[in-house]
């Protein structure tokens, strides 16, 4: 497990927690980065780009401190979302 | 303020930004549209009314949202009207979810959202045409029993699919559609992250029903690895503009001769329109009367004004004073304070379309979205987010339009913050005291005129810099929210989109031209012409030169000089002279700083009436520049030394002369007391400023 700040290089990562609960973190969080979900990091500057729900967004690097993710291999991702009966 | 309803049935249009929801709604109204407010929120809505089956609807454009969660004043307007909470009598009739079709995944979010409210929906997958040409294709039977309501593949941009559209809707007015089930929502029983099911179920829909081709989107990769570079980014953003800035000027210099000239003419035709003398004082007086009261009824339909007990009374006793002016007196306030005030704000409209004319563009085509990303890291150091810059831009041209494209900035403190300190920057309307002062200082040099442009620009940025950051330090405490932007792919814009944004825009302005500058132009002009100058002494001054005021330009001149010493706006330049003295300032700068509180422009045409040389000789530059040179203070001392035109520059970079943005202000912030701090704000640190620029000269022997 890894913060999302902390990331180097571009690679798929599954976000596992979200620290937070003001009005960015759910900004974050409906537009896809939010617990369960695999997001691809592009650009690791600052902002970085990640693509997360089909959608590339710029995300402020302080805003990434609040997010632990783990890296994925690209087959992992495929079958990266959980299915909604697992989440109930 | 209006309401939004008119019609019986209503329809909504709602979706996520970018989702090309309001040029849907440009074509489906053509140029029918209006721009209103809710009570009590600054959130422009557009509505129309149209046709469909034969019943008038009305077609609601809500702002974008992400979702129900209202994180901005735009989601909070756009979720209140969905959810029916602004008026309970009034809820939607259909709802028009506009998804982008190349980015359904995305969008689906909103959708599940907005389909749980259970109320008549017609999805309008909108962009099918880029969505095919990038190789998707979307299973449109399967989606429409996946969200269990009609969904219509649409192109606002072409044009595609909208009499499909229309005539879901009909049958969705008429209630003939299969009723479906209710929509389940997909986080029902869920314990866990709410958000994160929605995206599961958007996730699931989207890969049933969407099939894509290999390497989708490296096209935008491609460009996005330039375009939001930490180095060449920067370095594309700034030749951007500046060509768009270019362009600005290039383009609107002549539409904006011409207003200026059409207004010069307007002016000229009321002077030699209006009878000389009341002929027959009983018809001119019923006539100026009607008239008055005409242009009350006009002014208030387009401000919204109710005719209540007050301003009916207002309307009818203003109307009365304007029509027991004497003659002399009605042509002065119709030429120089009615169809002057309002040319001297329109002859910017030119300029405020053509900036609108590019920032749509440049948002429709996606790279707006870049430019924030590049400016995030510069604009965060002094408190202000990436978005901010866009404001920023426009108000180069003029303050107004960059106030109002302030909207962009979700947070509500880092929108309030940054539409207060925007005023600073150098707007059109400071050029002409640029330009004087520069000439007044290097007229030999035109390397050192440069330099006078090129600090005063400068002192404007670093003003609104400083200003956000001690802003943020102080009243309005905390950083700038951290950017969480969407970085749509690129797209053609909309040539039609960018033409009816510029008359959207354009119609604000004027409507507020029409209206508060028209109100403040008035009030200037009698502030400047009352009292008058006694009989006595006009005809000591036609003794004096031995030729009466019609016949001799240099007589004229001196009326009008003792004219506007012996008005309220001389007697208050007298007045303050202590308070100004400091600055290097005369009680005729004075006068110039009093009349320019209206547009600060008018400070050149007012010094050149101060002068002595005549409101018309304020263009011919030399003139006025030799007489300003020429003028002494009481102990012999040139008033416009190094110090003192320094002093006089500083103020006015820094000074907020400008009421109708303080309308703007007051409009966009929904209330006065931001307007009123601004005010002091920047009449504050432009005293200070000046105070000190005076000072330090003055001691360097300069002044």
């Amino acid at each position: 497990m890894t913060l999302l700040s902390e990331v180097l290089r571009p690679g798929l990562f599954r976000v596992l927690h979200m620290e937070g609960e003001g009005t960015e973190v759910t900004r974050l969080k409906r537009l896809g980065v939010c617990e369960k979900q695999v997001l691809e990091v592009i650009n690791t500057g600052n902002p970085l780009i990640v693509c997360v729900a089909g959608t590339r967004l710029g995300i402020s690097r302080s805003l990434t401190h609040c997010i632990s993710v783990q890296p994925q291999s690209s087959e992992a991702s495929a079958t990266a979302v959980i299915p909604a009966e697992e989440t109930k | 303020m209006r309401t939004l309803a008119t019609a019986e049935q209503n329809i909504v249009l709602a979706g996520n930004p970018n989702a090309g929801k309001t040029l849907l709604f440009n074509r489906l109204t053509g140029l029918r549209a209006k721009t209103a407010n809710y009570p009590g929120i600054t959130v422009d809505v557009r509505r129309a009314s149209i046709t469909l089956g034969g019943k008038s609807v009305d077609l609601i454009d809500l702002p974008g949202l992400y979702g129900m969660e209202a994180l901005s004043p735009e989601e909070q307007v756009a979720k209140a009207v969905l959810a029916g909470e602004i008026d309970s009598e009034r809820q939607p009739s259909v709802v028009v979810l506009v998804l982008d079709a190349t980015s359904l995944q995305r969008n689906l979010f909103l959708a599940s959202q907005i389909l749980e409210l259970n109320r008549p929906t017609v999805v309008a997958l909108n962009l099918i045409d880029a969505a095919r040409a990038s190789g998707l294709d979307i299973d449109i039977d399967l989606l429409s029993r996946e969200l269990r309501c009609p969904v219509v593949p649409v192109s606002a941009k072409t044009g595609e699919g909208l009499d499909q559209l229309r005539q879901k809707l009909e049958e969705k007015l008429s209630g003939r559609l299969e009723v479906l089930e209710t929509f389940p929502s997909c986080t029902s029983g869920c314990s866990g992250c709410h958000f994160s099911a929605r995206h599961d179920w958007a996730e699931k829909i989207s890969k049933n029903t969407v099939h894509a081709a290999a390497a989708r989107g490296a096209k935008t990769l491609a460009i996005d690895h330039v375009l939001t570079h930490a180095v060449l980014g920067v370095i594309a953003f700034f030749t951007l503009m500046l060509a768009v800035f270019y362009m600005i000027f290039f383009f609107a210099s002549l539409p904006m001769d011409l207003v200026d000239g059409a207004f010069a003419s307007l002016s000229g035709w009321v002077e030699s329109a209006m009878p000389a003398a009341k002929t027959t004082p009983t018809v001119w007086l019923l006539i100026v009367f009607l008239f008055a009261m005409f242009t009350f009824v006009l002014g208030y339909r387009v401000a919204g004004v109710r005719w209540k007990v007050l301003s009916s009374c207002i309307a009818v006793a203003v109307s009365l004073v304007i029509s027991l002016l004497p003659a002399e007196d009605l042509r002065s306030l119709l030429a120089d304070g009615v169809v002057a005030g309002i040319g001297g704000v329109l002859i910017f409209l030119p300029q405020i379309c053509i900036l609108f004319f590019f920032i749509s563009l440049l948002e429709d085509s996606g790279y707006m979205a870049r430019a924030a990303f590049v400016m995030e890291r510069l604009m965060r150091r002094v408190g202000l987010p990436g978005k901010a810059f866009v404001p920023m831009l426009s108000a180069h041209a003029c303050a107004i339009p960059g106030i109002m494209a302030a909207r962009v900035i979700e947070n509500w403190r880092d929108r309030l913050t940054t539409i207060l300190v925007l005023p600073l920057l150098t707007c059109s309307a400071r050029l002409p005291v640029y330009a004087m002062i520069a000439a007044l200082l290097f007229s030999g040099s035109p390397l050192k005129a440069a330099l006078v442009f090129v600090g005063a620009y400068t002192l404007g940025i670093v003003a609104t810099l400083f200003s956000a950051w001690l802003l943020k330090k102080t009243i309005l405490p905390g950083d700038a929210v951290p950017l969480v932007i969407e970085l749509p792919a690129y797209r053609m814009p909309s040539l039609r989109n960018a033409l009816l944004t510029v008359l959207d825009r354009g119609l604000i302005f004027v409507r507020q031209a029409g209206t508060v500058i028209l109100v403040i132009s008035v009030v200037l002009w009698a502030l400047a012409s009352y009292p008058k100058l006694p009989e006595s002494r006009v005809a000591s001054i036609e003794k004096k030169t031995g030729t009466e005021v019609s016949t001799d330009d240099a007589t004229a001149r001196q009326l009008a000089q003792q004219g506007i010493e012996y008005s309220i706006a001389g007697r208050v330049g007298r007045l303050v002279e202590p308070v100004f003295a400091p600055l290097g300032f005369d009680w005729q700068i004075n006068i110039g700083v009093m009349t320019s509180f209206a547009a600060r422009e008018v400070v050149v045409s007012t010094l050149a009436i101060v002068y002595g040389i005549g409101e018309d000789a304020a263009e011919d530059q030399t003139t006025l520049i030799e007489t300003l040179r020429r003028q002494k203070r009481p102990d012999g001392r040139p008033v416009f030394t190094t110090a003192t035109s320094l002093s006089f520059l500083v103020f006015f970079v820094l000074a907020m002369q400008c009421l109708p943005t303080q309308a703007v202000t007051k409009r966009e912030t929904g209330s006065w007391k931001w307007a009123i701090l601004q005010f002091c704000f920047m009449s504050c640190l432009a005293y200070l400023a000046a105070l000190v620029t005076y000072q330090v000269f003055h001691l360097a022997g300069l002044g």
